[in-house]
């Protein structure tokens, strides 16, 4: 399959500021894949985010250097409005994404279909189909501002997925939710990866991504320290000295071996902890 | 099925009509009032004229079947009118300070506290007051039973840039959501010992701790607004497709027309005054 997305040594300068926020940054974001982005802190995650949907240096401004390409053909080249339909976005906090227009989230979700000029009877039938995937059709007639964190989250990842972008990049979406919040924001997360859909996830929530992400890539000071499969870059116990927080299981897994047992792989998730431990329990290696 | 549900539908023909009819409407009121407001010299100074045009507004409130609303509303305006009022019928004595002010009512208390209403005062006070009045009303008649996407969905049918419509559109609906932010941010300062309740010196001495992080979050909060919008394809270069359909209610012409009537009558009246 091919790229969707790509980054040719590309580098970013903020307006007004000497470090680029991202340095040298190579990546390929092929059809279907799901790639998590983790890091600490002010590594560059949402710049990068910002770089791939084109809003810097679009809106930014600030100097951008190397080469992205959506679809192959590059982002400065795409018309005002047409990456909306191609890269969707979804922000941190769900309060911001409200449009502040929109009496009702039915129509706050059917938003950017009218911006388009879609005919009435296919957005009511869009807006019906984002609002059942994001399970919030009860609150269809229900005012913006009155949802919860959660609910507001799943409105605004509704109003991105009824557009039918080819492409999501989601940017930290349960950072201001709570425990239950998370949950459902993940449930569609969940299925957006059934659906074979596109997707660039960015989480501190290290175990919800290793359980999603079928690719990682590692942030540190705007530069990609590690990329690969999930397997590989989570269950890496040299990544801690970098300040990346590992799996709970992946930190099991580790410590077991570490102790004399002997397994099969290291486990990032739950499912293969269970699977993995289980086995080497039953097989005696302990 | 949604689309059905989020239409506006009123009973009352004049609170259903156009938004631009009612925009009109409010013009006329308007122009008619300023006319009026020049009709003062056969009344010895006053203007009776334009304070029976404040019936007007009434009557339409009534006709319009929002009275009870449109009462709750005017709270506001009417403190303004009589403290308008007071002021000037007490302090203002006379245009020209070498002609002495008409006393109509003293109190004397002392001779030197002794509360007078003046003449010039209180004609004066009346006629700013009743302007106020009369031009605060019609826009809250229009707001009571006109909602704000009505009347943004009317403009930008009538060529209003869309970017305009939405900065009116979103700074009325934001008023409610920074009120309530404000309150928020109140009750987190008053977590962190600042006095927010008691006399005029207290509350204005939280006003700044309230006011920096409200004014300060809205603005970073603006950023990923306008990337929100511009995800939802608000520049994207086609026709808007509107969910919100109007219909005339058939009450248009005739309430411009009995508008503009009263306007004429009060042109025609204005210019006798100036000629007679």
């Amino acid at each position: 399959m091919g790229a969707v997305i790509e980054l040719k040594n590309v580098s970013y300068k903020y307006p007004l500021t000497d470090t680029p926020a991202i340095r040298n940054f190579n990546l390929s974001v092929e059809k279907g894949s799901f790639w998590g982005v983790i890091g600490p802190n002010g590594s560059g995650k949402t710049t990068l985010c910002a770089i791939m949907r084109g809003f810097a240096p679009s809106f930014y401004k600030g100097e951008l250097e190397g080469e992205v390409l959506v679809e192959g053909k590059r982002i400065d080249e795409y018309a005002e409005g047409e990456l909306s339909l191609r890269v969707g976005y979804v922000f941190q906090n769900p309060f911001n994404q409200i449009s502040g227009v929109k009496d009702t989230v039915f129509e706050e979700v059917a938003y950017g279909l009218e911006n388009f000029g879609v005919s009435t009877d296919e957005i009511e039938e869009r807006v019906i189909r984002a609002m059942k995937l994001t399970d919030i059709e009860h609150l269809a007639m229900k005012k913006p501002f009155e949802l919860s964190g959660g609910q507001q989250q799943r409105m605004a990842l509704a109003s991105c997925l009824v557009l039918e972008p080819d492409i999501l990049i989601i940017d930290e979406p349960t950072s201001q939710l709570d425990p239950e919040g998370t949950e459902s924001v993940f449930k569609i997360i969940e299925q957006l990866k059934k659906e074979k859909r596109t997707v660039v996830l960015v989480e501190h929530k290290i175990d919800l991504i290793a359980e999603y992400a079928d690719n990682i890539v590692v942030m540190k000071d705007g530069t990609a320290i590690r990329s690969g499969s999930k397997q590989e870059i989570l269950s890496d116990i040299s990544l801690e000295a970098e300040g990346i927080q590992l799996p709970q299981y992946a930190l099991l897994g580790n410590e077991l071996i570490k102790r004399g047992m002997k397994l099969d792989y290291i486990p990032i998730t739950e499912q293969q902890a269970i699977e993995v431990i289980g086995k080497a329990i039953k097989g005696g290696d302990c | 099925m949604y689309i059905e549900q989020i239409q506006i539908r009123k009973d009352n023909k004049i609170a259903a009509m156009d938004p631009i009819a009612k925009l009109w409407v409010v013009l006329l009121y308007f122009v008619t009032n300023a006319v009026l407001a020049g009709i003062s010299e056969p009344f010895g100074g006053y203007s009776p004229l334009l304070y029976a045009w404040f019936l007007a507004v009434i009557i339409l409130a009534a006709v319009t079947g929002i009275m009870k609303k449109f009462l709750k509303a005017m709270g506001v305006v009417a403190t303004i009118f009589i403290i308008v009022f007071l002021v000037q019928a007490f302090i203002v004595e006379t245009p020209d300070p070498e002609i002495p002010g008409v006393i109509l009512w003293r109190w004397n208390i002392s001779s030197a506290f002794h509360p007078t209403i003046w003449e010039y005062g209180l004609q004066n006070g009346l006629k700013l007051g009743f302007n106020i009045l009369n031009g605060a009303s019609i826009f809250v008649w229009l707001f009571q039973c006109t909602q704000n996407k009505e009347l943004s969905r009317a403009l930008e049918d009538r060529g209003m840039n869309y970017k305009v419509v939405y900065v009116f559109l979103s700074s009325m609906e934001m008023i409610g959501v920074l009120n309530k932010k404000s309150q928020t941010i109140m009750n987190a300062q008053r977590a962190r010992g600042v006095e927010t309740e008691g006399n005029m010196l207290v509350r204005a001495k939280a006003f700044f701790p309230t006011m920096v992080p409200l004014v300060l979050s809205s603005i970073t909060d603006m950023e990923e607004r306008v990337l929100t919008m511009e995800s939802k394809g608000f520049n994207a270069p086609c026709a808007k497709t509107h969910l919100l359909v109007l219909h005339k209610s058939g009450a248009e012409k005739m309430m411009i027309a009995i508008f503009a009537v009263f306007f004429v009558i009060s042109v025609i009246g204005r210019v006798l005054v100036w000629v007679l």
